[in-house]
């Protein structure tokens, strides 16, 4: 039992270690950042980004796999264009780097935040086109310090970068079931919550009423 | 080898109209005014100056343009992601990938 016990406190204690050692900042070798032949003009054009061909799955986990990423944590980052879409990165392996979803305060949520504002200042001619791109290229931190300021940015924002809500944690934790395969999906699966046919449950309900992993794991 | 589902799905049935190859990029006028331009690695092979665009194929680097006439034409990429580029004949974009 203490054992046991010992062997849980070591998974915790790895997990909280990996978080922490999530890349912050894209390496610099690995993606210096990429953009397509396009002009300010271009990427201000409403339903612009919907052009761009979306990221292939095996060029994702190529990506994970350069930054040593095991596919099992995929879950915790998001395939990220450096120089973002909406100021025309592209999809080159040298645009694309696994960014951490839940490391705070720089996350995600809060850099997605960064490349709104810095599109609008962009297409409203506050900043210029080329200098936005260099800008979250080179460190999108200071990015965001410099176009939005260190307080955090606005109620909306805060709550974005802060991870997910209450609800959204309780979502977390279910599995998605199909109730017409009988299979189910975990969190992070392409095919969690998005089936026709289904419903939210916990793991153990699921189980309990019949249903199975899909694919054997439910990723 | 797998379909570029966006793209095919725009360049379906335009005719080609021109086509300049140099040793690193191709370039593909089509009759309705919109132009395709492909960044190279190696330099392509001969494409045909007519014909229509039935779909497009695309795993890695590989980027096959396959006829409706039933010749296709496989080329390489200069960099996967970031090569190709479509722009209709107001010079909007239409894609990039």
């Amino acid at each position: 039992m203490r054992h046991a016990l010992l062997a849980f406190l070591l998974l915790i204690a790895l997990g909280y270690s990996a978080l922490a050692q999530s890349p912050i900042l894209p390496d610099p070798k690995l993606t210096p950042g990429d953009t397509f032949p396009v002009s300010r003009e271009d990427v201000c054009v409403p339903g612009y980004s919907k052009t761009v061909r979306d990221v292939p799955i095996a060029l994702k986990r190529e990506v994970l796999r350069r930054y040593g990423v095991p596919l099992a944590d995929r879950r915790n980052y998001e395939i990220d264009h450096l120089i973002p879409l909406s100021l025309g990165g592209s999809n080159s392996i040298r645009n694309l780097w696994p960014q951490s979803r839940r490391t705070q305060p720089w996350n995600a949520g809060k850099k997605d935040f960064l490349e709104d504002r810095l599109h609008k200042l962009v297409c409203s001619g506050r900043v210029d086109f080329a200098e936005a791109q260099k800008a979250i290229a080179s460190n999108w931190i200071e990015a965001y310090r410099k176009y939005i300021g260190s307080d955090g940015g606005t109620q909306k924002e805060r709550g974005r970068a802060a991870g997910p809500s209450p609800a959204q944690q309780a979502q977390s934790s279910l599995v998605w079931v199909n109730t017409r395969s009988r299979a189910y999906w975990k969190p992070g699966s392409s095919l969690y919550g998005k089936t026709k046919k289904g419903q939210y449950m916990t793991e153990e309900e699921a189980k309990a009423k019949g249903f199975h992993p899909a694919h054997g794991t439910g990723n | 080898m797998g379909l570029n589902r966006k793209l095919s799905s725009i360049l379906h049935g335009r005719q080609i109209a021109q086509c300049e190859a140099a040793p690193d990029q191709l370039s593909l006028a089509f009759r309705d005014g919109s132009r395709l331009v492909v960044r190279l690695a190696a330099a392509a092979p001969p494409l045909p100056a007519t014909g229509a665009i039935q779909k497009v194929l695309e795993t890695g680097s590989r980027f096959v343009l396959v006829l409706e006439s039933g010749p296709q034409v496989e080329i390489a990429l200069a960099d996967p992601g970031s090569s190709v580029s479509l722009r209709d004949r107001h010079g909007k974009v239409e894609y990039l990938g």
